[in-house]
């Protein structure tokens, strides 16, 4: 079962490896073209922006802009199909979005995705998979995200209920719309709620990925599912839920095994990018495909090294339950701490070795003739990067023009 | 020909300078005071619109009690609490924009560290290839 699952992994690396970029390209293109055809859905206000070809050439830019200019193209839209229903309210739903914006959206960083994702996953119910995601791959701060995805979901039903057709004619129609557009944002306390969840997810699955324990994947996934749950049915409790008990759970178990599927890949894929750079000495031009190597297996055979074979036994639930009982009981604070102490120190002992490995090579080096030891340079602080250009062109041709080698030429050429 | 190791390292260099390198030799323009200051200003000018449009919608909402009580509103309490909720607001965003910067700077600046012992072995590659045709010729290698 391991060897099989192992070699279909092996098998799915090679694939991305080979067709990452258009991989990369067709999901953007989808995300793109399914944003677009979810806001053009829920408001639908313009029948021209309704037309195939446009949703196509949405999909096609998105599929080569980068996230953060994608939401700002869907936002656009949003509130263009917001203004051919009602002007004022496009202007109404533009400063809650500079709001929004201003305060919690521009932290979204990478994770800006997940603005739309919520509003397009919703009718799929599948939006709990959102706040897993994040709780599995970000930091808490990407509860802003999350938090402005579900706003903006619920701003859409707001706006499809204050639009009613009507003709605004005077300042008083205007205040009347605004007024009811906010009442039924900030009267829909389902809002706070399930953004509230997401959040509280988030952090806990954070958390508990800090921690290092067995299967501690397998367990964050599963805990933010039964949280998802617990959370929407003590929510239920309090203000009547739009969704149902049984959808949340049905929700919540696809979404926590999506996770797991792209939990599982995410660890396959990560590091496995083909990367194709181009650079060049004073001699070539280097067109050099980088490919990653891949794990010792082999199609049906796993090769496992001792210490694996070792860590493997340490890591078993009778090891952990034992070692859970030797610990002197802490806080999990005082743990985690203590976690992040070890972490900091067994970095610390790596980089030692690693630069006594470094420096047993140059000795090796300067002992079979290579030329002294480079002495520590005042170019090489980081703050001068100017060091750069010269080492990989202007240095050795200015050094050869000259005849001439000193120590502090590198500052001198490039200032 | 080509010198198999140093194309080794110039392929790290490159992918690293390709990849995330890129936003950290970027960040590594600014002194870290220089960037946290950067940041700090984004956040005032962020906030800062935020407030303002926050106060513009709140002032619309209530609009129907504003015109009502216009004689009566105690105009410098409702200044003063505005300039208390803004600065409240500010700090919270310039502390999180400062912790969130210094770590994000120090974090960076320990994968640059990597890249400039990177460089350092590269320099000695070009030492080398230096030395080679000196060496042949009879000269002493200078430093």
């Amino acid at each position: 079962m391991l060897s099989n699952l192992m070699a279909f992994r092996n098998v799915a690396r090679k694939a991305f490896q080979k067709y990452q970029f258009i991989i990369e390209t067709v999901f953007k293109f989808i995300i793109s073209f399914a944003a677009y055809d979810r806001i053009v859905h829920e408001l639908n206000y313009n029948a021209t922006l309704s037309k195939f070809i446009l949703k196509l050439g949405f999909g096609l830019v998105g599929a080569v802009l980068p996230p953060i200019i994608t939401i700002l193209l869907c936002v656009c839209v949003a509130l263009f199909e917001v203004f051919s229903g009602s002007p004022i309210m496009a202007v109404l739903c533009f400063a809650v979005f500079v709001v929004l914006f201003c305060f919690a959206a521009r932290f979204s960083g990478k994770f800006a995705y997940a603005i739309v994702a919520i509003p397009l996953l919703v009718p799929l119910n599948l939006h709990y998979i959102v706040p897993l995601l994040l709780g599995m791959t970000a930091t808490p701060l990407a509860i802003f995200p999350a938090a402005v995805g579900v706003i903006t979901y619920y701003i859409f039903g707001a706006v499809n209920n204050s639009i009613t057709g009507d003709k605004i004619t005077s300042f008083d129609d205007m205040l009347a719309l605004y007024v009811r557009f906010i009442n039924d944002i900030f009267a829909n306390k389902e809002m706070f709620y399930v953004a509230g969840i997401f959040a509280f997810i988030i952090v806990v699955m954070w958390a508990l990925r800090k921690i290092r324990f067995d299967y501690s994947f397998e367990i964050t996934i599963a805990i933010g599912g039964l949280l998802m749950v617990i959370g929407h049915l003590i929510a239920g409790l309090y203000v009547p839920m739009s969704i149902s008990v049984g959808h949340v759970i049905l929700g919540s178990i696809f979404s926590v095994i999506l996770v797991y599927i792209v939990q599982f890949f995410r660890i396959v894929l990560n590091y496995s990018g083909c990367e194709t750079v181009r650079f060049e000495d004073d001699d070539y031009y280097y067109y050099v495909q980088a490919v990653p190597k891949l794990d010792k297996v082999v199609l049906g055979e796993v090769v496992v090294s001792e210490e694996a074979k070792e860590a493997a036994k340490e890591r078993t639930p009778k090891a952990f339950f034992k070692r859970l009982a030797e610990a002197p009981k802490k806080s999990l604070f005082a743990r985690m701490m203590e976690q992040s102490e070890l972490e900091k120190k067994e970095f610390e002992e790596k980089a030692k070795a690693h630069d006594a490995e470094e420096n047993a090579a140059e000795d090796a080096e300067a002992e079979n003739g290579s030329p002294e030891e480079d002495e520590e340079d005042p170019d090489l602080d980081p703050t001068k990067m100017s060091v750069y250009k010269a080492v990989f062109s202007g240095l050795a041709k200015k050094r050869r023009q000259t005849g001439t080698n000193t120590g502090n030429d590198n500052n001198n050429d490039n200032e | 020909m080509v010198n198999n190791r140093k194309v080794r390292l110039m392929t790290k260099l490159a992918m690293y300078e390709a990849g995330t390198g890129k936003e950290d030799i970027k960040l590594n323009r600014y002194f870290r005071r220089d960037y946290l200051r950067s940041r700090m200003l984004n956040s005032f000018v962020a906030t800062t619109v935020g407030f303002v449009c926050l106060v513009g919608l709140i002032a619309l909402y209530e609009m129907e009690y504003i015109v009502g009580n216009a004689v009566s509103l105690d105009y410098m309490m409702l200044l003063k609490r505005c300039i208390a909720v803004y600065i409240v607001l500010l700090a919270i965003d310039e502390m999180t924009s400062l912790v969130y910067g210094m770590l994000h700077y120090n974090r960076s600046r320990n994968k640059l560290a990597k890249y400039f012992r990177m460089l350092r072995r590269m320099r000695a590659f070009y030492a080398e290839e230096e030395a080679e045709p000196a060496g042949r010729e009879g000269k002493t290698h200078v430093k």
